[in-house]
């Protein structure tokens, strides 16, 4: 990150609080719930983008959301990061934009609480069409231990499965073979590090090519020593 | 404290869930708190969870019957972490900081520094909607998947708008001497 982006940053932290008043329980309720007419939803995140202690709470909530995935699954999950394949672009020109897009998100400034996408195909309005591709279970979120193992869901009719890790670049540092299994030991070719970690896993449907692999979405897990 | 739900029997695999599931709510709160909250707050995690564990069960209890308690408890949560949240940041704000605001900047620095924050708010406000939403976003430190679901775009007009947003940004505060 320039410095002078940093610059930027502190002193857009340093202005003065916006004059509308801070969200009440009930709006953020609603926010953290999806729920209220979208007007309300637009006027709540414009507060929070300019006030420094309700950004907080975004995250706070933010993260609230993604730890309660792991023993909730129907924890809604209507904030934090948009799942990468809701980019609006093909599994193939997407890779093209991974290390532009990687850029931009490892280009924050202060250091914060990782955040944890968790992004688990749901139903949500920045999908597609759903497709059978791997739900990824874990690692997903902030984990304070390194992961011993990657884990998805099965897929009917697969001859096999191809996990890819990738750093916060976007640089592959660990592919598998194929894998008949729905779980694999995390490589020991890639030691623990602190920070974002992006994985993802390809399914092969049975008599298919290995260009018509269906892709889960880049999941990422961060881990904090 | 229990469920109010298992009454004096033995309870039963759907209550010990429940219970379970407020109990990792507990621990979650706390840790979520901990982390956004800062150092000061970290360490009274344990405090925060005892707490958000007895507010929680307050919260149920208060319910005659809870029709699904998956989405209760979230919503107990949510309350549970603003709630907490907000105390422990007035707390912190208004505890008093070893440098002063200014990190022990001089009077002049302090004031430069205050004139140049106002002239980036001034710059912001003025860029056209959508480019300050997603410039506004990205100097408060939100990424490009977030700022996607903040505001239901894709991601190339996130990208765009803060890209473009941020350019226009610096031109702005480039006329008026500030160089970021």
């Amino acid at each position: 990150m320039a410095e002078a982006e940093q610059t930027l940053r502190g002193l857009y932290a340093l202005r003065e609080s916006p004059a509308d008043p801070h969200l009440g329980e009930d709006d953020w309720l609603a926010l953290a719930s999806g729920e209220g007419p979208a007007s309300h939803r637009e006027r709540a995140i414009d507060h929070v983008v300019r006030c420094a202690s309700c950004a907080r709470v975004y995250r706070g909530l933010t993260e609230l959301e993604e730890g309660a995935r792991e023993f909730d699954k129907r924890a809604p999950q209507v904030l934090g990061p948009a799942p990468l394949d809701a980019l609006g672009t093909t599994r193939w020109v997407w890779w093209g934009g991974l290390a532009a897009a990687a850029t931009l998100v490892w280009a924050i400034a202060q250091p914060r609480p990782a955040l944890a996408p968790a992004p688990q195909p749901n139903g949500s309005e920045l999908r597609g069409p759903e497709q059978t591709r791997p739900v990824l279970l874990e690692p997903l979120g902030a984990v304070v231990r390194w992961p011993e193992r990657l884990h998805w869901e099965p897929v009917a009719q697969v001859r096999g499965y191809r996990v890819t890790i990738l750093d916060g670049e976007g640089n592959e540092l660990w592919a598998s073979p194929l894998l008949a299994e729905t779980a694999i030991a995390w490589p020991a070719q890639v030691p623990a590090r602190a920070g974002r970690v992006y994985w993802q896993v390809t399914a092969y449907p049975q008599g298919a090519t290995d260009a018509d692999g269906v892709a889960s979405v880049l999941a990422s897990f961060d881990y904090q020593r | 404290m229990s469920s109010p739900h298992a009454d004096a029997g033995p309870l039963s695999g759907r209550e010990t869930r429940f219970e379970g599931m407020v109990r990792q709510y507990g621990r979650l709160i706390s840790t979520v708190v901990a982390r956004v909250g800062g150092q000061a707050t970290s360490l009274f995690r344990e405090d925060i969870e005892q707490q958000v564990l007895i507010e929680l069960w307050r919260q149920v209890d208060r319910e005659q019957k809870i029709d699904h308690p998956s989405s209760y408890l979230y919503r107990a949560a949510v309350r549970e972490t603003v709630r907490v949240l907000k105390r422990e940041l007035s707390r912190e704000a208004a505890a008093p900081s070893a440098e002063g605001p200014g990190g022990g900047e001089s009077p002049f620095q302090s004031l430069a520094v205050k004139e140049q924050a106002a002239a980036v708010e001034a710059c912001v406000a003025a860029l056209p909607v959508d480019r300050q939403r997603a410039v506004r976003a990205h100097l408060a430190g939100v990424d490009v998947r977030e700022v996607m679901r903040m505001h239901g775009w894709p991601y190339q007009k996130a990208r765009n708008l803060i890209a473009r947003g941020m350019a226009e940004l610096r031109a702005a505060l480039h006329d008026r001497g500030i160089h970021g």
